[in-house]
Parts: structure tokens; sequence; C-alpha cells
């Protein structure tokens, strides 16, 4: 990187200088070379482009990067629309709702949602059980402090204080985990993607609510059984303090 | 804080369990004067235990009053009930007093915690108590390393926490062996007359009964009887150690059978249903084999 290369176009000699490399390994290129050609693309400036055009016989694609929120197939139709010599223009926006339209693709995504669904689920009956267990275990220790002055309130801040440094640290490395499993999957895809846009993990408000909503449902699965069963013990006291 | 006046009207408890009504107090009267040391005694089923937890805030009466001191406690609310537990009343009972994972001065200061009284006050405070009750060097001791008879007068360090005037003791000394049993009810008797506490003690065992100003007998959910100690000492003679250690062989019958029907119906776990059931037939084993040494065969 940052070599200079003399190349020469017709009768012009230009001075470029390497500042990267795009496509695919030496060894892997024979491999490559039979899968696509897309692979093949350079990344040029639209001014060097223009000016060696006349010696080389080049096919070039404008890589159009919109700003957020814009229509892009919308884009795409207006360019295809325009009087240009232009051969092809592949949108982005298009690609992806004939995706959404692909059976196969959609279906495996919803599968993928229904598999984190049950998943969430079945962390908050876990997380209430858990939870529960450790209070029914812990009947004879709030009896004692019921008895011996603490309020419902008092016994619930205290068993809360106890449980949720666990339940923090477990969101935080659950949350950790999933973000690293889901950038190793977009690398990996990316690795392989044959179109110019890259896939990358985006924020979207859908997503952050979908986020929130999971963690907020294991922490009530973890509050609940803490609520209800201080209350059992604090109002059956007589009956507690009795079986005991 | 000193002793208070306990005054029992009418008092009142019906259990519904089902369709079925357990009258445990049937209109019981009862007085004890500010700093005085009384005993419940009477059978199983008899509603010393009811009395207890409804003059401790821990049961609400279906009818009658209770006033320790100028509290009226069968009218507090359950918010109110909370304050009067930390404040006026301390408990020790048979077993449930500690949490086995405190040590014994945190045992101590948990009380004081729940009211919200100041480090420094604490800590002084749980000094002052340990030392009352002779055992500052176990204060870093876990309940499992104490003995029953340390961990009985720890629990009454931790009702003592809040300086609360009245102390109620349910069976404190049940799980105890007789010299055990004597040292807690010395220290009892200690805090009695040094602190000026008024202590209402439920006991089985007649020695330690005696060792208090005045017993009452309590049959049928009613006070049947009051006697001084030395009352209760005549009337002991009637009914001879032999016969004390058949009755208390029979009563422990039912709550064996009411054991395996606690356990049958989920209210007690596997773990607590083996501790008691083997405690409950040691007491059982021992009894008989006192008989057998007197050469009566059972």
């Amino acid at each position: 990187m940052g070599d200079k290369v003399a190349l020469s176009f017709g009768y012009a000699t230009k001075t470029l200088k390497v500042v990267g490399f795009f496509g695919p390994e030496p060894s892997e290129q024979q491999q490559v070379m039979i899968q696509t050609s897309t692979l093949y693309w350079s990344f040029i400036s639209e001014e060097l482009y223009e000016e060696v055009s006349g010696y080389v016989s080049a096919s070039a694609k404008i890589l159009l990067k919109l700003k957020g929120g814009v229509d892009g197939k919308g884009v795409a139709e207006n360019i295809r629309n325009l009087d240009l010599d232009i051969s092809q223009v592949e949108s982005f926006a298009e690609e992806w709702e004939e995706a959404q339209s692909n059976v196969i693709m959609v279906g495996m995504l919803d599968v993928q949602r229904l598999g984190i669904v049950f998943a969430v689920l079945a962390a908050s009956v876990g997380t209430a059980l858990v939870s529960s267990v450790s209070m029914r275990e812990r009947s004879r220790e709030a009896t004692i402090m019921s008895v011996k002055g603490l309020s419902y309130k008092q016994l619930v801040v205290m068993f809360l204080t106890e449980n949720l440094a666990v339940a923090i640290f477990s969101m935080l490395l659950g949350v950790s985990v999933g973000l690293v499993v889901v950038h190793g999957n977009i690398s990996a895809a990316n690795a392989y993607a044959s179109t110019i846009p890259t896939r990358r993990l985006v924020f979207s408000p859908d997503f952050t609510l979908s986020l929130i909503f999971c963690l907020a449902l294991i922490f009530v699965s973890m509050i609940s059984p803490i609520l209800i069963m201080s209350r059992k013990y604090v109002t059956n006291l007589e009956r507690m303090v009795r079986l005991r | 804080m000193k002793g208070l006046d306990v005054e029992v009207r009418d008092l009142i408890k019906v259990y519904r369990i089902g369709k079925v009504e357990v009258q445990a107090l049937r209109g019981l009267d009862m007085d004890v004067k500010a700093g005085e040391m009384i005993a419940i005694i009477g059978p199983s089923g008899s509603g010393k235990t009811t009395l207890l937890n409804i003059v401790g805030g821990l049961d609400q009466a279906t009818g009658g009053v209770v006033h320790v001191g100028n509290t009226e406690v069968t009218a507090l609310s359950a918010v109110q009930l909370v304050e009067y537990r930390r404040k006026m009343v301390g408990h020790v009972f048979q077993t449930l007093n500690l949490i086995p994972t405190l040590t014994a001065e945190e045992n101590v200061e948990l009380p004081m915690i729940a009211s919200g009284a100041p480090r420094k006050h604490r800590v002084e405070r749980v000094r002052e108590l340990l030392e009352t009750v002779g055992l500052t060097n176990r204060a870093h001791h876990k309940p499992e390393e104490l003995s029953g008879g340390e961990q009985q007068r720890i629990a009454v360090a931790a009702a003592l926490a809040n300086d609360a005037p009245v102390l109620l003791a349910d069976e404190p000394t049940g799980e105890l062996d007789t010299v055990n049993a004597k040292i807690v009810v010395d220290y009892l008797m200690k805090i009695n007359r040094e602190l000026g506490k008024t202590i209402i003690m439920v006991t089985h065992d007649p020695s330690v009964a005696r060792a208090t100003d005045r017993i009452l007998r309590i049959e049928d959910g009613v006070i049947k009887m009051a006697l001084t100690p030395t009352e209760a000492i005549a009337e002991e003679k009637i009914v001879s150690y032999v016969d004390q250690l058949r009755a208390r062989i029979t009563e422990i019958d039912p709550q064996l059978n009411q054991l395996d029907k606690d356990f049958k119906a989920g209210k007690i776990s596997g773990d607590e249903y083996v501790e008691k059931r083997q405690s409950l037939k040691q007491i059982k084993d021992s009894l008989r084999e006192e008989l057998h040494r007197m050469g009566i065969v059972t």
C-alpha cells in the first residue's frame, strides 16, 4: 500500500498510488473466477475514469449512496427514465423488496423470528421459575425478617437488590454475546457478498423496542415472584411461623 | 424501655380450614403487669401459641381486645403492626429465630436495621446485648457454629435489639437439654429483673414455668388456672413424673400425624419434613428410654 504505479493509457501515462486492494486473495482467485465476475470490480474516482475512458474500454458502475429515508426504488426508476448512456441500473431497495417476496428467504427469517420469540419466552419462564424457587427456599429467612420488623417494602428491596446484580450481569452478557454473534454472521455474509452494498447492523426503532421489550419481559419475570411471594410471606406471617 | 402492662379481654380466634372452623381461643382474659414474667402452660392445641402470636402482632384476632401499654394491638393495621413488632415486642421461638447466613452480631443487628437505627448506635447496642447474654466472644460465629443454648441466647439478644418492653417466648427451651434450658431461662430472668421487661413465655417444661412469677394454665382456648410457682409445685406432685412423660409421648403421635398431613398437602418441604420428623422421633425415643430407665415398659 502507498506504492506508486505508472500506467499508460494510449499516449498518456498516469501515476497511481495504491490506496487499497479489493478482491479475493490470490489463492482464492481461481475458484472465485468461476463463481462470479463481480469480484473483479475496482473502485476509482470519477475524474480518473473520465480521463482514461477514451483510451480503455472499461465499463463502469457508479455507486450512489442515498441518505437515510430516501426512496431508493424511486431514485432507481428516475435514473432509468433519464436519457443517459447507462446499460443497467441496480437498486438495492428493489433487490430488498424482491427478497421480501421470496418465500424461502422470508420463511427463513420468519422461522428465525419465531425462534427468538420462543427463546425469549423460555428465558422468561426459566427466570420466573428460578426466582420463585429461590424465594421459596428463602421463606424461612423472609419470615424471620418479617417477625423482626422488616416491612414488605424492605423485604422486596432486599431481595431485589440481591437478584438485580445477577439479572443485570446476565442481561449484559446475553446482549454482548448476541452482538458478537450477529457481527460474526454479518462479517461472514459480507465476505461472500456479490452485491456492492454490504450488510451492517442497524439499531432501527423497531429493533431497539423489541430488544427493550425482551429485557423488560425477563426483568418482570424476575421481580414478579419476589413481589408476589414477599406479599404472601408478610400477609400470612402467622401461618409461616406456625409451619416452620 | 421498661416493661408494659399486657391486658387481654375476651379474645377469640377462629381458624377456618376449608369449611371447618377451629376455635383456638374462646373469650380468653389475661392480665400481665409491667415487669412481670409469666409462663403459659397447657396441652398442645390449647391456644398458647395463638395467644402469643396475637399479642405479638403476628396474627389478627377474630374478636376481643389486646392492650400492650396504651397500644390497642387488635386495632392496628398491617402497616402499624410492622412498627409494633419493631418497637414494642421481641419474639423468641423454639427454632425460627436466626438467619443461618448471618453471624450472631448481624442477627442481633437486623431488627435495628429494620427500624432505621444509625450504624454507630447499632454497633454499640450489639456489643451491649451480646455482653448481656454472655456471648461477646461468639459475635462472629454463624448460628450453625453455636450450640442450641447459645443460639437461643442470641435470639433473646435479637429480640431485645430495639429495646422492646415486652418479650414473647414460645417454648424457648423446647429443643434444649436441661443444662442449656436452665442457662437460657436464667438469662431471661436476668433480663426481666435487671431491665424490667415484661416476659410472657409459653412452655411445656414445669421446671421452666416454675422460674417465673406466675403460671397460667390454658385449656380449650381459655385460662383455666393461675398459679404461683409454689402452688404449681404442690399441684405438680399430684401429677407424677411418669404421667407427664406418658402425656408428652401421647402428644407426639398427633404431631407426627399432622406433620405427615402437612407434607402430603405440600405445606412443608421434604427437607423440613425429614428434619422435624426426626426431631420428634428423637424426643419420643428419649422419653421412652427415660420411662425404660425407670423400669416402666411402654
